[in-house]
């Protein structure tokens, strides 16, 4: 090996070092077989800010019963599409059966963090019986 | 006329920085625009604190074995300890909007901490005049409590609060519910947006 390449492979092995240390990613293990009974829903993803899609992706959508069998659980999994870390603002809209906006039901801005390639659920549980459907809005954060 | 120079550049600098300082406008009180604080709880903090610790309640079954539907909930009292003062009700008006509207329970207005003298009063005439004493008044308590933790790095401040939020079934008195919810701040110091 010349110096010049011995140079170049010095240089190489650095800024994977540096870029190992810059970010952190996610590896998962999980049951081959997984015994709960997934049903995913239908999404519709519409995108408005093509940035923000391209880092955090909505990938599967579950709607289930609370815990106390009655009110509407969701659950969106998203997913960290980068390998730097993500962090992102959702929150979570409400309709009534007839698809009217529920005023005063719509979720606080809750903020998600995600390793690099991690997913995440976000759950939510419908704030009153009267909400029937959703929409969870997705807003870029200033840093990260 | 050196003097008068200086002064016409002076009096322009500040006219130009006049110009620069950003005016005070309206924002969306829980969106990303707000100020974050270091070394305080904020207006969004209350707000993400409650969404989360209530999303959690309506997940459990604490209500589902309740004597009346909705269950009856007296506020014992959420404290504050932290270092920092602030009126609890910024947390439990958030907390007895969301419990009202969720049709899961109503709060107490004749016990706890958001009792009512005029509802306490007239709920004794009405026992008075039927000769019939109610022994239980509510089905549930709300208690909880605001902690913190600080540490530093450098020039970097963290504070972490800590939102613990039980609901204690009163005919076994035991746990319903029971959770808390972290909210973490890193900065050396407060800045807008987040």
């Amino acid at each position: 090996m010349n110096t010049q390449h011995r140079f170049s492979a010095v240089l190489l092995a650095a800024a994977a070092f540096a870029s190992a240390g810059c970010s952190s990613t996610v590896n998962t293990v999980e049951s081959a077989n997984p015994s709960a009974q997934v049903t995913p829903e239908q999404m519709k993803h519409i995108t408005s800010d093509s940035s923000l899609d391209s880092i955090v992706k909505p990938i599967f959508l579950n709607i289930g019963k609370a815990d106390d069998g009655e009110s509407l659980k969701v659950q969106l999994t998203v997913k960290n599409t980068k390998q730097g870390k993500a962090r992102v603002h959702y929150r979570v809209e409400w309709k009534d059966a007839q698809g009217l906006a529920l005023s005063g039901y719509t979720s606080t801005l809750q903020t998600i963090h995600l390793l690099g390639a991690e997913e995440k659920p976000i759950i939510t549980i419908a704030p009153s019986p009267r909400a029937k459907d959703f929409r969870f809005v997705f807003i870029s954060s200033e840093s990260e | 006329m050196k003097k008068s120079v200086a002064l016409t550049a002076l009096t322009a600098a500040a006219a130009l920085l006049a110009g620069c300082s950003e005016s005070t406008k309206y924002v969306d009180s829980q969106g990303p625009d707000t100020v974050v604080s270091i070394d305080k709880v904020d207006i969004q903090d209350f707000a993400a604190a409650a969404d989360s610790l209530l999303t959690s309640l309506y997940d459990s079954p604490a209500f589902l074995n309740s004597p009346r539907k909705p269950a009856i909930i007296a506020v014992s009292g959420i404290s504050n300890e932290t270092s920092t003062q602030f009126d609890i009700n910024m947390l439990l008006g958030k907390i007895k909007k969301s419990i009202t509207r969720s049709g899961k329970a109503e709060i107490s207005a004749v016990v706890g901490t958001t009792q009512d003298a005029l509802t306490k009063e007239a709920k004794a005439a009405q026992e008075f005049e039927s000769g019939k004493t109610s022994n239980n008044s509510h089905d549930f308590t709300l208690v909880g409590k605001i902690l913190e933790s600080k540490t530093k790095a450098g020039s970097t401040k963290q504070t972490t609060y800590i939102f613990q939020l039980s609901v204690i079934r009163v005919a076994t008195g035991t746990e319903a519910w029971s959770d808390e919810k972290l909210i973490t701040k890193q900065g050396s110091k407060s800045s807008v947006g987040w």
